[in-house]
């Protein structure tokens, strides 16, 4: 015969199956865009998951799992980022300023739509990993992730006001990242090729 | 670089500003152009935005690499192939079956109720009417004697609470601004801004952020080895507070009674402020007292 406590236990696991397991893909993707193995994102996903077990009874509005979830993730990974001391070899600022700068002041020879237009998913990826962490993340949880600013700031434990800084700075990173790399990674976009471009189609149409 | 709201007026076009007023609000501008194009920012500063951008083609292409970018990603996200997690989800459910019953959560248990427990809940029912009675009876007095001594409750008051947050969040974290962003943090905010100067309290950054969906100022003091924080608010999300306004009129303060942290709110000419920090609310009492000079 099952007693009570059992049935209460069930019942528990029961809404933890329905509310986490849902977002398990959303958890692993994004610690598989910020770690180098696959397999150690599993297991920070897991660890975070079983943080989330125990601490099951704080979580008040089950509206909000997702991002309460991200918050436990985001801190098992700074966690195993601190231990391990993990470097990650990225582009210099100053540089992607300049090349930033050189985009909005309409002096680049890139029409940034076309570039951007011809980025793909393992690109997207590259660029962001070339980029500082905490505007990477920014950018992720809002564009991958569909959190609103408020959720993120709640996720990394940040002010409203730092997220919205992070957000406008790490694009303008990721932009200048994609356009620094943009023949490197065959994105083309210069303005010659537009040029290039209408001038057969003037031809063609003749 | 600080969060800052910006007082936008002076780029609108007719206006003129110096080539380094303008630079330095531009750098400003650069932090809330993702927000803009977002659409997290409140209504008043979108609109302020929207005349900026009549006349500033930089920031233009900068809203267009913006939107451009945010979109494209969310078209990638959006197409991304999905994730077959099935033995993900296998090995999780493994790891929590073997966890140790010792690591099990509290679970809140189904409880029965015998029939002696219903007796004692209905004596328990009689004894909170009988108090219920007693404290409407009184409830004047008290009421007088809670605001005359200025204090509320976190719980009561919706922007105390959010301030509570904020300042968690805040603490949690490196602090956003720095002190000579000061005249900065002024020119963003619609009322009059300064910082509080009393000995023992230093200004150690300042920064703006956002309360009841309006541009706020925060100031955050050394004091001691602590770090109290100053919010300086629009008056109507002072004033909007019954308990709030009733411990304003009758002590010219209104104050958290117990708990951490503690807050004090009060008027200003033209604004409110709210000063929180992790200290009792006597101690918090006696440097707004010295501060304020009340």
């Amino acid at each position: 015969m099952t007693s009570p406590a059992d049935s209460s236990l069930a019942a528990e696991h029961a809404r933890f199956d329905a509310l986490v397991l849902p977002n398990l893909a959303s958890l692993l993707r994004f610690a598989e865009r910020r770690l180098a193995s696959d397999g150690d994102a599993e297991d920070l996903v897991q660890e975070a998951c079983i943080r989330a077990w125990l601490a099951f009874a704080e979580l008040r509005d089950e509206s909000k799992v997702k991002p309460w979830l991200f918050r436990i993730l985001r801190s098992v990974m700074c966690d195993a980022a601190e231990k391990q001391g993990r470097r990650r070899q990225l582009v210099s600022i100053t540089r992607l300023d300049d090349v930033h700068e050189s985009l909005v002041g309409g002096e680049a020879d890139v029409v940034f739509s076309e570039v951007a237009a011809r980025l793909d998913a393992e690109l997207l990826q590259r660029a962001l990993s070339m980029i500082p962490e905490d505007f990477a993340v920014a950018v992720e949880l809002h564009d991958l992730e569909g959190f609103k600013y408020q959720e993120i700031a709640d996720i990394v434990g940040a002010p409203l006001g730092t997220v919205m800084s992070r957000m406008s700075r790490g694009r303008r990173m990721l932009a200048a990242t994609i356009v620094e790399h943009r023949k490197a990674w065959a994105l083309g976009g210069s303005t010659d090729d537009v040029t290039a471009t209408r001038r057969r189609g003037a031809w063609g149409s003749a | 670089m600080s969060e800052q709201y910006l007082d936008l007026s002076l780029l609108s076009r007719g206006q003129p500003a110096t080539d380094a007023e303008r630079e330095a609000q531009h750098g400003v501008l650069a932090s809330l152009l993702a927000a803009y194009t977002d659409g997290e920012l409140p209504a008043e500063t979108t609109s302020q935005i929207d005349a900026h951008l009549l006349g500033c083609a930089r920031c233009r292409r900068e809203v267009e690499v913006q939107r451009t970018l945010g979109a494209r990603v969310r078209d990638l996200s959006a197409s991304a192939p999905q994730v077959d997690v099935s033995g993900a989800e296998q090995r999780l459910r493994a790891r929590l079956a073997a966890l140790p019953h010792t690591t099990m959560p509290e679970v809140r248990p189904t409880v029965q109720r015998p029939r002696h427990i219903v007796r004692l809940v209905l004596i328990g029912c009689v004894a909170l009417l009988l108090l219920a009675i007693t404290v409407l009876a009184t409830r004047g007095s008290w009421a007088a004697a809670g605001t005359a001594k200025g204090t509320v409750t976190v719980a009561s008051v919706p922007l105390l609470g959010e301030v509570a947050r904020d300042y968690a969040r805040t603490m949690s974290s490196e602090l956003p601004g720095r002190a000579r962003d000061l005249d900065a943090v002024r020119e963003a905010m619609p009322f009059a801004v300064e910082p509080l100067h009393v000995d023992g309290l230093r200004l150690l950054a300042t920064w703006t952020t956002v309360l009841g969906g309006q541009p706020a100022a925060v100031f955050a003091y050394r004091w001691d080895d602590r770090i109290v924080l100053q919010y300086v608010l629009a008056e109507e999300l002072l004033f909007r507070s019954p308990e709030v306004r009733a411990s304003l009129a009758a002590s010219g303060l209104a104050a958290t009674g117990d708990g951490r942290p503690a807050l004090i709110a009060w008027a200003l000419p033209e604004a409110g402020s709210v000063l929180v920090g992790e200290v009792t609310p006597a101690a918090l009492r006696g440097l707004w007292s010295r501060a304020t000079g009340r």
